[in-house]
């Protein structure tokens, strides 16, 4: 497995080098940034990773970044770094979803154990994220009447008050039961219902977009 | 004891209006003088042989050549010419002749008068040995080249029986002698005005009649009976004591004078056969006449003129020591001389008076003057004063606190010159000391009030001075993690590591910087001159100041052309700028968020002056107030002193800038400021800076 990625964005290029070494010397993949517009340009690919985020940036600072990135399915955990101590912005900023907020200058132990919890975060989400992906192709695969079917089942009705709202025979609501549970990969009522409960968190995060 | 009119009112270029009726009287003057000469020259013609000793009419033609404008040189000619006709025809001499005559006359006149005018660009005094010398030769060249051209007219018209040669040289002596005669007499008479002979003391009158008496018993005694026949030719020097005392006492014109009786006397006893000179053939005795006179009269001429010069030499030095006695007086500054071998101190009247002690009390060498410095100005003050000794200086300037009486300190500025022999070894050492404690006392109250201001910027400019540094302190933590984990993972020291390092040694000058920066404007100092690119003074204060306008909520932007290097101190326009900044900052706090801006921008006005503009968006200055916001004092703010913008303009003007004030059409204000480029030296020279009041 490729090294975790940190994404390091600060406009002192002294600040950003350093940093990247210390990253970098802890075995990360650190990747900088001068400005938060060279972030999101940038080119990344999906491996695990999280962002370290100076404040003042000029232009977009780093708390626009972090709404601006937010909205996107795929955003990595971000550490904020602020040169002095602003209460009022940290707090946007946690409130916003921020791992962790350092101030300068940040000593190793703070920043990787820092980047180890946001590694973490990342790794969660990931999975989850992967889950979902997951539970919502094998959905993808139903048929709408087996849709409608799963839903029926998850919600406990029998196949007999299925067959009889549909208007169908219970030999046919069983086939389309059996396929169902096939696609789903549920080997059990309970695990069909815990698979459609992740399915239905997704499809919330989805129309709703991020918490 | 001759009279002396200026020289300086005959310069050219400051023409004399002539008088009403000049012209008239120069005519007369012209004539009679020319007429009278030509009887007088034909009176003292050696009978019975008809030669002239002395033909008077050209010599007084040159001198009235020599005194009157070059303008009016046409008058005289036409002056002469009938006299010239009305004597000579006299004489049955035919008309063509007495018109060559003319003719060669007028040629030595002219030569004469313009070789003179070339040889001395002032009017001829005979009051220094340049005029003698350059009066001589002009006579003599004027006689010698025209006297070719009379000896051609006489051989032409042949008139009389002599031969070319012999003419020639009869001619040369006598006008020669004529025009040493006549000349330097008539120059140096005319130069006499009647107000100053009206003003001679009676003492004057005596010794000058008791002179005239003298030389004429003495003169026509020896040359003009026959008391001296036996004794001869010895005797012919005695009238020699008397010209001496004439020259000794009367001056030029006084020797003139003297020499022009004695001449008279001599050639008219000569010619009638009466005197030493008298007693061989006429031809023989005029020759003598002639020699004697050409000898005697150039070295009284040079002898009075030299007396003059050196008269002249002494007035002026009496003058200049009176002047500088005066000076001395007027002044309250000290003054010490100081002879380098013995290290003799010699003090002006006032001695050290202005700082207290008595007059009579001066240090007598330096070694006791540095006693008096303040203990921390003495090593600095004797190496000042060696150093320009040692270095071959010829000026030296030094400042220190001299202790008065009563034991306070007088700040003195020394200002000194060092007189250096041919090998240019040190002789003497002349300065003058000042007292300059209230212009100190002025400058350090400025000085104090431009740093208070600075200070009070500083503390504006916390939250920018915290980032700016805390930066460096960032990246220089981190590289000492990084460097420990690349020891910990056992490098021996890795180019790697080495590049930590120099970073690590990068940011921590990087910090020191900024601090020195900040340091730099909190420190009380005196103003340093030095050239710069004032858009790069632009560029470091908006970096420091850049967080803090952020946090302000306010944008900014810049439009920073191309300018000439400016003049000035660094830290005072960094002042003026921060100042500028904030009182624009200030003046937009109460602007709606989104609309808070400045604009910085440079231009070059001209050759010598760049403008920097700093334009808010702003409540603007009320307009009958805009003249009185650089007062000191003078707010419009609620918690200000009232000081920012009168420091400004006092830092500014300090270096030859100005600033002033607009309101902007839409919005806020534009406060507009000029310094002075590397092109413009005149009114704030780079080593010494204008002072502020």
């Amino acid at each position: 497995m490729s090294q975790p990625v940190v994404h390091i964005v600060d406009d002192d290029d002294s600040v950003r080098e350093a940093l990247s070494r210390v990253l970098r010397y802890a075995g990360f993949d650190a990747r900088a940034y001068a400005s938060a517009v060279e972030f999101l340009v940038a080119e990344r690919d999906d491996a695990p990773s999280c962002i370290v985020l100076d404040v003042g940036l000029p232009g977009m600072s780093g708390v626009e970044l972090q709404a601006a990135i937010g909205r996107r399915e795929s955003t990595p955990p971000i550490i904020f770094l602020t040169g002095r101590g602003d209460v009022a912005t940290s707090v946007r900023a946690m409130k916003a979803g921020a791992v962790d907020f350092l101030t300068k200058p940040v000593d190793r132990k703070a920043l990787l154990t820092a980047v180890n919890v946001a590694l973490a975060c990342d790794a969660e989400r990931r999975h989850r994220r992967d889950e979902i992906r997951d539970v919502r192709e094998r959905f993808d695969r139903l048929t709408s009447r087996e849709r409608e079917v799963f839903a029926e089942v998850v919600r406990g009705k029998l196949n007999k008050q299925i067959a009889e709202a549909f208007g169908t025979s219970i030999r046919t609501v069983k086939a389309h039961r059996a396929q169902v549970m096939a696609k789903m990969e549920a080997g059990s009522l309970a695990e069909l219902v815990s698979v459609a409960g992740r399915l239905e968190t997704a499809q919330r995060a989805t129309s709703q977009g991020p918490p | 004891m001759y009279v002396d009119t200026d020289r300086a009112a005959y310069a050219p270029g400051r023409q004399r209006a002539e008088p009403r009726g000049y012209g008239f009287q120069l005519f007369v003057l012209v004539f009679a003088g020319y007429y009278l000469g030509t009887r007088i020259g034909l009176a003292l013609t050696f009978l019975p042989n008809p030669i002239s000793v002395l033909w008077p009419p050209n010599a007084i033609l040159f001198a009235a050549l020599l005194v009157v404008p070059h303008r009016l040189w046409w008058a005289v000619i036409a002056a002469a010419l009938p006299a010239h006709l009305l004597a000579e025809l006299q004489g049955g001499v035919p008309i063509a002749m007495v018109l060559c005559w003319f003719v060669s006359n007028m040629t030595e006149a002219l030569i004469g008068a313009a070789c003179v005018r070339l040889l001395v660009r002032e009017p001829l005094t005979f009051e220094a040995l340049r005029d003698v010398s350059a009066f001589l030769f002009a006579a003599f060249v004027a006689t010698f080249a025209s006297s070719f051209l009379d000896s051609g007219f006489v051989a032409l018209n042949h008139w009389g029986r002599s031969a070319y040669w012999d003419t020639w040289r009869v001619r040369l002596l006598s006008n020669f002698t004529a025009s040493l005669t006549f000349v330097p007499l008539i120059v140096t008479f005319r130069r006499l005005n009647l107000a100053q002979l009206g003003a001679v003391k009676r003492s004057q009158s005596v010794e000058a009649a008791a002179l005239l008496v003298g030389l004429l018993g003495v003169t026509l005694a020896v040359f003009d009976s026959g008391i001296a026949a036996s004794v001869a030719p010895a005797l012919i020097y005695l009238p020699l004591p008397f010209l001496l005392w004439a020259a000794l006492r009367f001056g030029p014109a006084g020797a003139s004078a003297a020499f022009a009786t004695v001449a008279i006397c001599v050639i008219w006893g000569t010619g009638h056969g009466l005197g030493p000179l008298g007693m061989r053939l006429p031809a023989e005795n005029a020759l003598s006449v002639q020699l004697f006179l050409i000898f005697v009269g150039p070295a009284l001429l040079c002898l009075a003129a030299a007396l003059a010069e050196r008269a002249r030499a002494q007035r002026s030095l009496l003058l200049s020591d009176r002047r500088f006695q005066l000076v001395l007086q007027a002044t309250k500054d000290s003054v010490y001389e100081r002879d380098v071998a013995t290290d003799a101190l010699w003090w002006s009247g006032n001695g050290l008076a202005q700082f207290g002690y008595a007059a009579d009390n001066a240090p007598g060498n330096f070694a006791s003057t540095v006693e008096m410095l303040h203990p921390d100005d003495r090593e600095r003050t004797i190496r000042t004063r060696a150093g320009a000794v040692d270095n071959g200086d010829p000026l030296w300037e030094a400042e220190f606190r001299l202790r008065r009486p009563d034991g306070t300190y007088a700040h003195v500025h020394e200002q000194g010159l060092i007189v250096r022999d041919a090998g240019r070894r040190p002789l003497q050492m002349i300065a003058t000391l000042t007292d300059v404690t209230e212009r100190h006392d002025a400058d350090e109250f400025s000085q104090r009030l431009a740093q208070a201001s600075r200070l009070t910027a500083i503390g504006e400019l916390t939250a920018s001075i915290a980032h700016e540094i805390n930066q460096p302190m960032s990246a220089i933590l981190s590289n000492v993690d990084a460097a420990e984990m690349l020891l910990d993972a056992g490098d021996q020291g890795s180019s790697e590591l080495r590049r930590v390092l120099d970073d690590i040694r990068s940011d921590d000058l990087r910090a020191s910087e900024i601090i020195q920066h900040i340091r730099g404007l909190a420190k009380k100092r005196k103003t340093e001159v030095e050239q710069f690119d004032i858009n790069d003074l632009i560029r470091a204060v908006l970096r420091l100041v850049g967080p803090t306008v952020k946090q302000r909520g306010v944008a900014l932007d810049t439009d920073l052309k191309r300018v000439p290097l400016v003049r000035a101190d660094r830290i005072h326009v960094q002042q003026v700028l921060l100042n500028l900044l904030f009182n624009g900052m200030d003046a937009m706090s109460t602007t709606p968020d989104g609309e808070r801006a400045l604009h910085i921008t440079t231009s070059q006005i001209d050759m010598m002056t760049v403008e920097v503009r700093v334009r808010d968006r702003g409540h603007g200055v009320p307009p009958d107030q805009l003249d009185r916001i650089f007062d000191s004092f003078f707010t419009t703010k609620k918690n200000g002193m009232g000081l920012g913008l009168s420091i400004t303009r006092s830092l500014l003007q300090t270096h030859g800038g100005a600033i002033r004030a607009e309101n902007n059409g839409d919005a806020g204000a534009t406060f507009r400021f000029t310094l002075p480029t590397v092109e413009r030296r005149g009114d704030a020279p780079p080593d010494t800076p204008r002072r502020s009041g």
